[in-house]
């Protein structure tokens, strides 16, 4: 699976003072967006709606928890024609896009970036990032909201940590038959390895009680059930093609 | 258009692979060749690239005819062991590539540029390509089945024999043979030779000369001045000593050059059906010639027994600037050397000719153009297997001795070289591939070859060198190499004795 290309740059008023940003009112802007990161809080609204899978994170080396919107790239089956997003939850991220932290390691504070290639991101419509080259209110209050989520970003990296350091994760890939003579296979997506459960230490097991980490893990491993709408939804979207697909997650002792 | 009278002076590969090309594309004209009974070839010289077997299908000799004559087998790749230390990363094969590779390479590609910017996969070559398998499992390149598909290998072969194999044929086709030895070049008022002057023989002319004499360069650099360049400010490896070692008759045959880094250079181990040939090459300006062959004694584990014998050789590494000059062509360590790492002094000698039999042309001035572009081309090339070659040096990762040390941090490399390694070294994942299409040309290598020596020297950065249980594409692909080698490719022991 592609990632969407993010270009995330940190905020200034010498490269950026141009910049706009649209609203998030209507998601026309969100047709062609497959997917968006997660955090660790949303999982139960997240697996309410659609299914969720790690992605590679490949500049920083891990995975990202991500919901799919999606089968193929670039396709969004949950904004109608009018620009309506038909779930029942909007992930947190959305709503920040374009907008980003990152953690200045030499300052040890926190940065805001803003993603050049979101579709949100413009030069002549939207609010302004820059006003007389000063901060504008707007992009004062973005980086408010940002940091009350700071919190929740660090615990869900360190949720993937702990799930990376002991094997907890494992390849899944969906297989889609009927678009085309040969099936469509979309690979590199993770999942729960539940194979790996037996081999948590009863140390191991109470700390991820206490840290809520089952929680998210029954949340994640469900979330694969929601697989069959995003078929359900593709196939009453498009007319002219009925899809069926099956999903074959990679285990050591088939 | 061809020359009338053309004469090959020295014997060896390089002679006697001119004297078969040329007698091959210009049958009308007259060739003589004048070797030496008192100088010797340089001896060793085993392995091939896969453009050797295009020089046999030229000339319509099928392997059953040269192979068993020279004690060959097959080679399916070249491995680096020990060159980098980095875990996981400690040995590397470069294979010969096929077009069963298509998905597995694919594959690859993605892993390596995911993990070069960052992530844990596992692009280890070797999980990838069949050429690893088919030498790891003693096979030989030759399937069971018709199937339709491409599959490169080389050659290990008794350079000595095929000298003698070539001559034959050559004279059994009517090439004329003269054993004498040249003690003059004569030139005339324009530049150009005259004739050469023999010892027991009248002076020899011709309208165009071959010069095979080997480091002497007797035409081409003693007479006509072509300049040397010298590559020793990044290759520091000047000397060689050679040590053949027995083979039992019944033993596996592995397809494979192996190419082990040792404290001051490296040893070359290559299979032959009825010995190794082996060699140390080093720099001479961090150990003596004593000390390298103790230390290639113990390395084959022969200590100091004295029933072996023992070969020393000097190496002039560089290249002339002009091949083709003036009515002379340098083929062969004449026209300059580099080591033999990648196997590639015989390609040099191939295509060196091959690129010469297309360009030549009698018409004076058009034959001023054409050398020029055409020396361009051979220094190209030359330069381009020197960057290669380097590269290997660059990216070593051993910190033993002051040797590999300098290797590491030497700065005198190409501007093409440098490029490409700072592309590798960028964290966006297509500015490699781009630098790569932008030089073009210039590197004999293609794509896969930069990415085989890259990540397998585990050139990744920190954070993608851990283990990322997760991540099993690399399994995967190894198990399909590993599965369809071994249904579908004949032993390489067996093929080799049922071709006798």
């Amino acid at each position: 699976m592609e990632h969407i290309k993010e270009t995330f740059e940190v905020i200034d008023e010498a490269s950026h003072n141009k910049l706009r940003v649209k609203s998030h009112s209507g998601c026309n802007h969100l047709k062609a967006v497959n997917n968006s990161p997660i955090f660790a809080e949303e999982i139960s609204e997240v697996t309410a709606n659609f299914p969720i899978a790690f992605l590679k994170d490949v500049s920083k080396g891990t995975f990202k928890l991500s919901a799919l919107f999606g089968l193929m790239p670039d396709e969004n089956l949950f904004v109608n024609e009018k620009g309506d997003w038909s779930g029942t939850y909007i992930p947190v991220a959305l709503n920040l896009d374009p907008f980003g932290l990152v953690l200045d390691a030499q300052s040890d504070a926190n940065r805001i970036t803003i993603n050049v290639n979101s579709p949100y991101v413009s030069k002549t419509e939207g609010e302004m990032l820059f006003v007389n080259q000063q901060e504008s209110p707007y992009l004062a209050n973005m980086r408010e909201q940002l940091n009350t989520i700071v919190d929740a970003s660090i615990q869900t990296d360190k949720l993937i940590a702990e799930l990376v350091n002991r094997n907890l994760l494992t390849e899944f890939k969906i297989s889609i038959e009927g678009l085309s003579e040969e099936p469509q296979v979309i690979d590199d997506l993770y999942t729960i390895n539940t194979d790996e459960f037996s081999y948590l230490s009863k140390e191991d097991v109470i700390m991820f009680h206490e840290m809520n980490y089952w929680g998210a893990i029954y949340g994640i491993q469900q979330s694969l059930k929601q697989f069959k709408k995003l078929v359900q939804l593709s196939n009453a979207q498009k007319s002219n093609s009925k899809i069926k697909m099956t999903i074959h997650i990679d285990r050591e002792n088939p | 258009m061809f020359p009338k009278k053309i004469i090959i002076a020295g014997g060896g590969t390089a002679g006697w692979m001119s004297a078969s090309l040329l007698q091959h594309s210009w049958p009308e004209s007259d060739i003589v060749l004048i070797e030496s009974e008192n100088i010797g070839t340089i001896g060793v010289g085993e392995g091939s690239t896969p453009g050797l077997r295009n020089f046999f299908k030229t000339l319509n000799i099928s392997e059953q005819e040269w192979m068993p004559f020279c004690n060959a087998t097959f080679k399916s790749g070249i491995e680096f062991p020990n060159w980098s230390v980095t875990p996981g990363y400690e040995s590397y094969f470069h294979p010969f590539f096929s077009s069963l590779d298509s998905d597995t390479g694919k594959l690859f590609f993605k892993l390596a540029k995911e993990q070069k910017s960052g992530f844990p996969n596992n692009a280890h070559p070797d999980h990838f390509f069949i050429s690893k398998q088919i030498a790891y499992q003693n096979k030989a390149p030759k399937s069971l089945n018709t199937q339709n598909f491409r599959l490169d290998y080389g050659y290990h072969f008794d350079a000595g024999l095929l000298a003698i194999f070539l001559k034959k044929r050559c004279l059994n086709l009517g090439l004329k043979h003269i054993s004498d030895d040249i003690t003059d070049v004569k030139m005339n008022e324009f530049g150009e030779i005259k004739e050469l002057i023999t010892n027991k023989n009248n002076a020899q002319s011709a309208d165009l000369y071959i010069d095979c004499t080997g480091f002497r360069a007797l035409i081409i650099q003693q007479t006509l001045k072509s300049e040397f360049i010298s590559f020793s400010d990044n290759l520091f490896n000047d000397r060689a000593v050679a040590i053949q070692t027995p083979k039992t008759m019944q033993s596996s045959i592995r397809a494979s050059t192996k190419s082990t880094a040792l404290s001051n250079g490296w040893a070359w181990e290559i299979p032959l059906t009825n010995r190794y040939g082996n060699g140390y090459v080093y720099s001479s300006s961090f150990i003596s010639p004593d000390q390298a062959e103790q230390e290639l004694r113990t390395h084959l584990n022969i200590g100091d027994k004295d029933d072996v014998k023992v070969r020393h050789l000097a190496m002039k590494i560089g290249r002339i600037d002009k091949h083709w000059n003036k009515n002379c062509l340098a083929v062969g360590l004449s026209q300059g050397f580099i080591e033999p790492l990648e196997a590639t002094a015989l390609m040099l000698v191939q295509f060196t000719l091959e690129t010469f039999i297309e360009q030549y042309t009698v018409n004076q001035q058009e034959q001023i153009k054409r050398q020029f572009q055409y020396n361009s081309r051979i220094n190209m090339t030359f330069e381009g297997i020197r960057d290669y070659i380097v590269t290997h040096y660059k990216t070593n990762s051993r910190s033993d001795s002051e040797y590999w040390l300098k290797c590491r941090e030497n700065n005198n490399i190409s501007n093409n070289l440098s490029a490409l390694l700072d592309a590798w070294k960028n964290p966006n994942p297509n500015v490699f591939e781009d630098e790569l299409n932008k030089q073009g040309d210039s590197s004999p290598y293609l794509r896969a070859s930069w990415f085989v020596i890259l990540a397998g020297m585990g050139q990744f950065p920190h954070q993608a060198l851990v283990k990322n249980n997760a991540i099993k594409h690399h399994q995967r692909a190894q198990k399909h190499c590993t599965e369809f080698v071994e249904k579908s490719f004949l032993d390489h022991r067996q093929y080799l004795d049922e071709m006798k």
